[in-house]
């Protein structure tokens, strides 16, 4: 043990020597590989994408893409065509703007065109049984001029064609044009732009509204459409965070040259992390957009501890050269620790699996590991050539020559007696956070897509959807495959599998209504007896089935040729979380009770089937995500520290911040989910620098022979300001993001800013209220018998003091 | 030792954290129970106070409180087919019948139901069932079928009808002995001596017919197709078309007390109602019921109708109007 810790002081040593001797060269080099990446970085691209979001090895999923292969319908397209105007729909105006709207959407490039469906589309065919039987035909005739007695037949046939609630709304004042979306398109083989086909279809929008004409747009491709626009405003707050940040950075140093050199060598990371996505061939999606920030927010809040210390020793008479050593020598194992933990924290997000949560994690970690050659490494070879402004020295006293008397006031809660105050607050706020956070959800909360507002166009146009017609954009698909049985649609244990499956379903509660081949067939054999409805039953032999032929066509998206496997749309009244749970629960629980030889039901799809599969993914990964953390950071403090008493005072805060989070969460209605799992790993990963950076300087002083709360103060004078400053400083810049046009981003803003300060609190308050009372009886760091510098040979303390 | 309190307080909020974190659950939405507007209803029933309907996959629903609430009653066979008609052979004796020939019947007010018929064979629909005394009973429907029973539905016997196989839709009689049965593509038979012999009718219309109503010993009206209405005030000899305003198809009818006429429902979620003479009185169309096939009347003053959405309660004053 002795050996080791001596000899990491010395390597440490000896890099600095290797870095400060030839400074030039290696600043050379580094700047060199910034201006290479910087260019690369003109590179970067926004990469959002549908299957990137599914968690892909979920059985679930395994299902999913597995019959995505024949039916598609997932990552659909609706397009409203409202009437603002008087009467119904069927005025040659109307129908008009619906036929060239229809006609509008085949041509967008990435739209499936067979599955383009609309009043106006071959695929829409009405029926109408008379006396002399069948009739079907186009809803539209063919001939159709806008005549009123054109207009007449259109409305009757669209009554007859089956279609209010789907295509036709129900109060007859919209009518809906459906498409799919194809993965690449055809023409150049590359994946669909869902960018493009968002502006196609607001071209469509802005081309047909009118004072009687609303357009409504709602769909995964235009959701991105509108969250990638939201993500241009971006820029914008980045440079708010900017500016706040190197105001108050200002305010902190009062010293132009230490601020610019915080903020480039915070901006450095950033640089390097997007100059090297592109070589990496990723890109940036809506959810890693954060990275930068958190990264620029974590450069800017270790380059302050590092110019901190620079600075004390420039003000105790040291040259800039001799300070840069030493801050170098004093900063970069708990600043490198503290950089890994945040690594940690990234990295232990990849437990998720789903690809866009691995980007992130991949992304974060990289840019956290770059930042310890960026501000542990350049920072000091910047800063040794760096003159300390004359004002710097005059304005702050050194902080030996005046007791802090905040951090002096804070330091008695290193006494027992005060830290029992602070206990008991901790106890108040753990209960009331332990009851709130066992009501969070997982999943989304509230209609509408959460990654924007409630108020954001989206989600009006969704509410109006939801509104007028029968079924929306979320559905459940449950995939049926059949083993041994010859044309399944003419089985009647099939068909009443389904059928049973159907009916079933249709009664669960948040069940909006069901689609199966067992409910077209029923309509079909109906409509071939006289359209009377009592025949609409799945009968008990083939040759009644036989009569419902027709709808067992693979045209209808439900079936493929001869019935080998089939899909049941389970339509549902909104996505939330709690929605989904019960239904796919009950789902599982009508399969278990369904006796058919030869069919499998499997879920499941649709993309309800993709939240059920991800809100599943994200419960499962919550509790390992904390856990593999928690260890992991327990682990690494243990090894740094060599104390059980140390790895509980960083911990036991780390633990009060976790469920106060999840507590936040659920008061302000953010779910749990793909999207904000991650925050919690972020904001535990870096709210652990505070407790390691305070702690290691206890350990420090204490081992100097201080008891703990001169131990505490010092620490807190020497690394405290700095953490509750850059504590503040980034809480205030992504705090800034509350106001950010994309609800996703406004809601990690705020827990992310709550997270850092909370962070802080438990680290200067907690922190030393629990030392107090670990120090109790044999003190927690044992003093060294000799002094520093000569230290090697001796005993190091962490070992004595660990029990 | 004296550390204790700092191990304590270490202790409980790890304690806490596990259970923060521990598998929680949503609060779980209501409990799946058979909801009586999502289930296909293809006939209603009025036994004195109690409401019976019948429909998709067998079931069996019953209400006490005019149609506010609905439980489902046991059926002894599952076999999923899906029941057309249901009546009442005294207050405690129910039959229902359905597809696959499938026939059920209740000796306690609709609780629990026997089988007591089925041919999953053919795997073809019985569409109706009719008694006039509560002890003869025919049930009958596609291609011609026709089953009689003498012991109040415990045993059935088939029997050959006239009508080259046609679907029997409809039948209905009186005290007197006369009864008619409509069907497929015009088919009207007509018996003066309570079933025993059954006469074709001459057609008057080549559509299908789906019920018929006894409004008196003479005054007899047919439904079917398209709004297609027919009046006979000489039981069939001669039969005239009512113009209801609509050509939507009608597939059910409920009689008003106090000879006040009928009520008939359809497609389109259309009611009208005649009066006893067979004459328009009023026609109107609701929103959103889908295809009605059934009506019963709870009172003078309301009605309450079921079809492929399920029953429909009472509270809705439109329907109320019509039925006044």
């Amino acid at each position: 043990m002795t050996q080791t810790t001596g000899w990491i002081e010395r390597r440490v040593q000896d890099c600095a020597d290797l870095l400060l001797n030839n400074r030039r060269w290696w600043l050379g080099l580094f700047m060199l590989v910034t201006v290479a990446l910087g260019y690369s970085a003109t590179q970067v691209r926004l990469d959002p994408g549908f299957n990137k979001q599914i968690p892909v090895r979920h059985e679930y999923m395994l299902s999913f893409l597995d019959f995505s292969r024949v039916f598609t319908g997932a990552n659909r397209l609706l397009v409203n065509v409202h009437w603002k105007g008087e009467g119904d729909i069927y005025n040659p105006e109307f129908l008009r703007v619906l036929q060239q709207v229809t006609d509008d959407v085949f041509f967008i490039s990435g739209v499936s065109r067979p599955s383009v469906t609309s009043l106006f589309t071959p695929n829409v065919r009405y029926v109408e049984i008379t006396e002399e039987g069948y009739v079907g035909d186009l809803v539209v005739p063919p001939q159709y001029a806008g005549t009123d007695e054109d207009l007449q037949k259109v409305r009757s046939n669209a009554a007859r064609a089956g279609q209010v609630g789907r295509l036709l709304a129900n109060d007859q004042r919209s009518a809906m044009v459906r498409a799919d979306l194809q993965d690449t398109d055809p023409k150049t083989g590359q994946p669909v732009s869902y960018v493009e086909i968002a502006k196609r279809l607001e071209e469509i929008r802005a081309k047909y509204n009118s004072p009687t004409i609303e357009i409504n747009v709602v769909g995964f491709a235009k959701l991105v459409g509108d969250v990638v626009e939201g993500l241009n405003t971006v820029m914008l707050f980045f440079v708010v965070a900017f500016v706040i940040t190197a105001l108050l950075l200002w305010a902190y140093s009062r010293s132009l040259p230490l601020t610019v050199v915080a903020l480039v060598v915070a901006l450095l990371p950033v640089v390097w992390l997007l100059g090297l996505l592109p070589l990496l061939g990723l890109g940036i999606d809506p959810m890693s957009v954060l990275v930068p920030f958190l990264i620029f927010s974590i450069g800017v809040s270790h380059a302050v501890q590092m110019t901190n210390a620079w600075k004390q020793d420039v003000l105790a008479g040291s040259t800039s050269l001799q300070a840069a050593r030493s801050a170098f020598c004093k900063i970069f194992i708990p600043g490198s620790l503290a950089l890994l933990m945040n690594a940690l924290g990234f990295a232990v997000i990849m437990l998720i699996d789903i690809p866009i949560v691995h980007e992130l994690g991949v992304t974060a970690c990289m840019g956290v590991m770059l930042m310890i050659i960026t501000n542990k490494m350049m920072l000091p070879l910047i800063i040794s050539h760096l003159p300390l402004g004359l004002s710097a020295r005059v304005a702050r006293p050194t902080h030996e020559a005046a007791r802090h008397p905040l951090w002096w006031r804070l330091s008695a809660l290193a006494e027992p007696r005060p830290a029992l105050v602070v206990f008991a607050i901790s106890l108040v706020l753990l209960g009331f956070g332990v009851f709130k956070a066992r009501e969070l959800a997982v999943g989304d909360i509230g209609p509408g897509a959460p990654e924007l507002r409630a108020d954001s166009r989206y989600n009006q146009d969704n509410q109006r959807i939801i509104d007028s017609y029968s079924i929306g954009l979320d559905v459940l698909a449950v995939f049926l495959q059949t083993q041994g049985i010859d044309e399944a649609c003419l089985n009647p244990g099939v068909m009443r599998a389904v059928e049973a499956f159907d009916f079933q379903m249709r009664n669960v509660a948040g069940v909006q209504s069901v689609q199966s081949v067992a409910g077209m067939g029923k309509e079909m054999i109906a409509g071939n007896n006289e359209g009377n409805p009592r025949w609409s039953a799945i009968p008990g032999s083939s040759r009644g089935l036989q009569q419902g032929s027709m709808a067992y066509s693979p045209d209808s998206g439900l079936v493929t040729d001869g019935c080998k496997r089939m899909q049941i749309l389970v339509f549902l009244n909104d996505h939330e979380g709690a929605t989904v749970f019960h239904v796919v629960n009950e789902a599982k629980r009508i399969i278990a009770g369904i006796r058919a030889p030869g069919v499998e039901f499997k879920l499941a799809g649709g993309n309800i089937g993709v939240m059920a599969a991800s809100n599943e993914a994200v419960k499962r990964a919550e509790v390992w995500m904390l856990a593999a953390l928690f260890c992991s950071v327990a682990f690494f403090c243990l090894l740094t520290f060599r104390s059980l008493r140390a790895v509980l005072c960083i911990l036991v805060p780390m633990g009060i911040v976790a469920i106060l989070c999840n507590a936040l969460m659920a008061m302000l209605g953010i779910g749990l989910k793909v999207a904000t799992l991650p925050v919690m790993a972020l904001g535990v990963g870096v709210g652990v620098d505070y407790g390691i950076y305070l702690y290691e300087r206890i350990q420090h002083e204490m081992a100097a022979g201080q008891d703990l709360r001169h131990a505490f103060y010092r620490a807190m004078c020497q690394r405290g300001t700095a953490a509750v400053f850059t504590a503040l400083t980034m809480s205030i810049g992504v705090g800034t993001w509350a106001f950010a046009p994309l609800k996703l981003q406004a809601d990690m803003g705020i827990l992310l800013a709550f997270m850092f300060l909370v962070n802080v609190f438990g680290a200067i308050f907690l922190l030393p209220a629990l030392a107090a009372w670990f120090n109790r009886g044999r003190p927690l760091v044992a003093v060294k018998a000799a002094s520093p510098g000569t230290d090697a040979s001796l005993p190091f303390s962490g070992v004595l003091a660990g029990r | 030792m004296r550390q204790l309190i700092g191990y304590a307080m270490s202790a409980i909020i790890i304690a806490a954290v596990a259970f923060a974190f521990s598998p929680r659950n949503p609060t779980p939405l209501a409990i799946t129970r058979i909801n009586a507007d999502r289930v296909q209803v293809n006939a209603l029933l009025a036994n004195g106070s109690q409401l019976v309907a019948v429909g998709e996959r067998g079931t069996i629903l019953t209400s006490t409180d005019s149609g506010l609430s609905w439980q489902t009653s046991q059926v002894a066979a599952e076999r999923e087919a899906t029941l057309t008609g249901v009546i009442a052979l005294s207050p405690e004796v129910l039959v229902a019948v359905g597809h696959d020939g499938w026939i059920l019947r209740s000796s306690d007010r609709g609780q629990s139901w026997q089988e007591v018929h089925y041919d999953a064979q053919l795997g073809e629909p019985l569409l109706g069932v009719w008694s006039g005394d509560g002890k003869q009973v025919v049930a009958y429907g596609s291609y011609g079928k026709y089953l009689e029973s003498s012991d109040a539905g415990e045993h059935w016997t088939a029997r050959e009808m006239p009508g080259e196989g046609a679907h029997f839709n409809g039948l209905d009689g009186g005290p007197d002995g006369r009864q008619m049965l409509v069907g497929e593509q015009g088919l009207v038979l007509r018996s003066s001596n309570g079933g025993h012999d059954w006469q074709s009718l001459t057609p008057f219309y080549n559509g299908s017919l789906f019920g018929v109503v006894r409004l008196s010993a003479s005054r007899w009206l047919a439904y079917g197709m398209r709004g297609h209405v027919f009046i006979s005030t000489d039981f069939g000899d001669s039969w005239s078309q009512v113009d209801v305003g609509s050509s939507q198809p009608i597939y059910g009818h409920a009689v008003l007390p106090q000879h006040a006429g009928l009520v008939l429902v359809g497609a389109g979620s259309r009611l009208i109602r005649l009066d006893a003479n067979g004459a328009l009185v009023d026609s109107a169309q609701r929103a959103g019921l889908g295809t009605l096939t059934s009506a019963v009347v709870l009172n003078a003053r309301r009605l309450l109708v079921a079809g492929e959405r399920g029953v429909f309660q009472g509270a809705d004053g439109g329907l109320a109007a019509v039925a006044q």
